[in-house]
């Protein structure tokens, strides 16, 4: 993305001094700001517990900011959860769907909760065909799936959906290298599509191959953001790596 | 839950309802637990309405032997030894005992009293069958209610909530355009249904089993059946908001199945049990030393053959009769006391085991069917009543002879006329009608749907504050 242009399109997700802070005590997410626009994969790295699910939940509306906001497509999250979660699809680790449904039924099944009442078979077929799972899965339940079937019907879902802001929660996490080669490519194109993707992981090779920027979040803190230019001058693994460390070595370098 | 959502008119939101009702619905309905439940609460309320059938027929026939043997005992009678006849007030068979037995096999269905002041009036168990076994748990729809109903919400209702947290099924769902509240009604619902459709399905082979034995209901009936299933239809939405509320609140699955058996345990056995024990200690039943003389006269020498009575107008017997007839009374008192404190007591017992809303559930059906204490007092009280009946008639009959001497009531100083056995009045028992129960029930029942309510809003708060991340 060109990032130089006179008027950007505006973020379709976006944080503003996102804060949470849980009932234990413990502070999840510090003031984060980030901004994704159409078409852009912004990757959050973190090791676990850094806050990115945490982030991600609060885009959700699946828990309340301790000070901040959290806006998708304009819509305030707090104020309007519903709304927010219409205008975005959401794949996570380990995606879970109905074991006693089958593929089809689930993806009509949860974009009826998406708000989409009436999508045909031919359409659920087709996001199932994009994502590479076979013909034979698509009236096959659920509980007969491998981990990577089920990581493939998360994105078909998606799909379904046809939200403008995907938030994805480390999909890629376990996957065999051809599901995962697949996968990367059909994030790929629904980049090209014009989709805000907000991907969360802690794969700095997948950060690499597919971020336009990338935030590394610390503790719930953004400690570094960089773009996909910068990326081609920076060693994103040693600056990571660094910053799990605690150094700022690389920050100075990156910054440079 | 906020009401703006709620308010939304375009009918997504019950849309969303809709389908996710469907979903859970498929769930449950695919589950083993669902088929058990469906299985158990069929098969007991079939069961006991064929039991009970058969238990009322028993009954039933014991009751003419009763009054045949009392005819028998009439026969004959003149109207001076009418007053030593023990009369029989008989509580007929309970016939909605499918519905909510009360105990009505084990209280007593007899009370003999004849209107002489040496006879002792006596309540008597006469129910068929062998009175040293010990009867079981009745089974009723009271039953199903209180002890399998609640015991299937819980086995149903367990891991609503912690158990697609743990499989982060939630998190994918609540990550849709749908509320929390949404999600939480649908959970409600389906696992409502699927203690309603079995309850329902139970209560029509039960009705169509007691139709099988011969036993036709009355209208009136009918209605305290309607009432009485309505009433374990909302307990069950009780049952099902506790469960909801554990699941909410634990969010591990196995624990939440823990804690809901510790409080089917405590509701259904321990609360029960321990206000049995206590309500002794708290409200002691009047003990019985020392009113031997009183409650059993002793016969004096102031009784002389009426040929030489009647010389000094009975003037002697008119003092004894009066003597013992204030004897009597007292001792009659006193018996009734005994009899109002062990009602009481059980009053007690019953009103501190409303603590679990379990029984709280089987005391409003009850009292809705007109069972139970409600039923015991009335008998006692018209039982009582009726002494007043049998003394106006023979008393009566009495008058109209100029030659007896009207000493009260003492066969031998009474008319020697025969008395007609068809005119001796009979002891009627007027159950308790299906709006007087609705009375009897108000309060318990206005409990229950405070309990519901609470439990429901609490079940929606604990699920809205409720935090999805799951396993990873």
């Amino acid at each position: 993305m060109n990032h130089t242009q006179t008027n950007p399109p505006k973020p379709v997700i976006e944080a503003i001094d996102l804060s949470k802070r849980y009932g234990d005590g413990s502070l999840a997410l510090d003031a984060l700001n980030l901004a994704v626009r159409p078409g852009e994969i912004y990757c959050l790295l973190g090791a676990r517990d850094a806050g990115k699910t945490s982030a991600l939940h609060l885009f959700l509306g699946l828990t309340s900011p301790t000070a901040g906001r959290a806006r998708v497509g304009g819509v305030d999250v707090a104020a309007d959860p519903r709304e927010a979660r219409r205008r975005l699809a959401y794949v996570m680790e380990n995606v879970a769907f109905y074991d006693t449904l089958t593929a089809m039924e689930n993806l009509e099944f949860f974009a009826q909760l998406g708000g989409r009442w009436r999508v045909d078979a031919g359409e659920l077929a087709m996001a199932m065909r994009s994502v590479g799972l076979p013909e034979r899965a698509f009236r096959l339940r659920v509980r007969h799936f491998t981990d990577g079937m089920r990581q493939k019907l998360g994105f078909a879902a998606a799909l379904v959906k046809e939200a403008p802001a995907w938030l994805l929660d480390d999909p890629l996490a376990g996957l065999d290298p051809q599901a995962t080669a697949e996968l990367v490519d059909l994030l790929r194109e629904v980049r090209q599509s014009g989709k805000a993707i907000l991907l969360a992981t802690q794969d700095l090779f997948q950060a690499r191959e597919l971020a336009d920027v990338v935030g590394i979040l610390k503790e719930g803190r953004m400690v570094l953001t960089t773009t996909r230019a910068d990326l081609r001058y920076t060693d994103l693994e040693a600056t990571y790596l660094d910053y799990m460390r605690g150094g700022f070595s690389s920050l100075v370098e990156a910054m440079a | 839950m906020k009401l703006r959502a709620l308010g939304r008119l375009d009918g997504a939101p019950w849309r969303g309802v809709a389908a996710l009702t469907a979903r859970e619905l498929g769930e449950l309905w695919e589950s083993f637990r669902f088929r058990a439940v469906l299985a158990v609460i069929v098969l007991v309320m079939t069961i006991s309405a064929a039991l009970n059938a058969a238990h009322h027929h028993a009954e039933a026939g014991a009751r003419p032997e009763i009054l045949e043997r009392y005819a028998e005992e009439i026969a004959d009678a003149t109207v001076g030894s009418l007053a030593d006849v023990p009369h029989p007030a008989i509580k007929p068979p309970w016939r909605l005992a499918f519905l909510a037995e009360g105990q009505q096999r084990q209280t007593p269905n007899v009370y003999r009293q004849a209107l002489s002041a040496w006879e002792v009036p006596v309540f008597e168990s006469r129910h068929r069958g062998d009175e040293r076994r010990h009867e079981t748990e009745p089974l009723d729809w009271t039953f199903v209610m209180r002890t399998v109903l609640s015991l299937a919400a819980f086995l149903l209702g367990y891991d609503a909530v912690c158990g697609p947290r743990q499989r982060r099924l939630l998190e994918l769902t609540l990550a849709q355009a749908v509320e929390r509240w949404q999600v939480l009604a649908a959970k409600l619902i389906a696992i409502w249904s699927c203690l309603a459709v079995p309850f329902v399905c139970g209560a029509s082979l039960s009705l169509a089993t007691l139709a099988l034995f011969g036993l036709r209901l009355t209208g009136g009936e009918l209605v305290k059946v309607t009432l009485v299933g309505a009433l374990g239809l909302g307990a069950a939405v009780l049952f099902v908001a506790v469960a909801l509320v554990v699941s909410a609140r634990i969010r591990e699955a196995n624990r939440s199945l823990t804690a809901l058996a510790l409080v089917w345990v405590a509701a259904v056995v321990v609360i029960p049990a321990a206000s049995g024990l206590v309500t002794p200690l708290i409200r002691p039943l009047p003990g019985e030393a020392g009113d031997g003389g009183v409650l059993a006269p002793e016969e004096t020498s102031d009784w002389r053959p009426p040929e030489w009575a009647a010389q000094d107008d009975y003037a002697l017997e008119r003092e004894s009769a009066r003597v013992h007839n204030r004897q009597f009374e007292a001792a009659e008192s006193e018996r009734r006391r005994r009899v109002e404190a062990q009602l009481g007591q059980a009053a007690l017992t019953r009103w501190l085991a409303s603590a679990s809303p379990m029984h709280l559930v089987q005391e409003s059906a009850e009292r809705l069917a007109g069972s139970g204490q409600a039923r015991d007092r009335r008998f006692v009280a018209e039982a009582w009543a009726f002494r007043e009946v049998l003394a106006a008639h023979v008393r009566g009959l009495d008058r109209g002879d100029p030659e007896s001497p009207h000493v009260e009531f003492f066969s031998r100083y009474l008319s020697s006329r025969p008395a007609e056995a068809e005119a001796v009045p009979r002891f009627t028992f007027d159950e308790i009608s299906w709006a007087a129960g609705l009375r009897l029930a108000a309060v318990p029942l206005a409990v229950l749907v405070v309990l519901t309510l609470v439990a429901t809003a609490a079940a929606f708060l604990s699920f809205e504050r409720f935090d999805v991340r799951g396993a990873p």
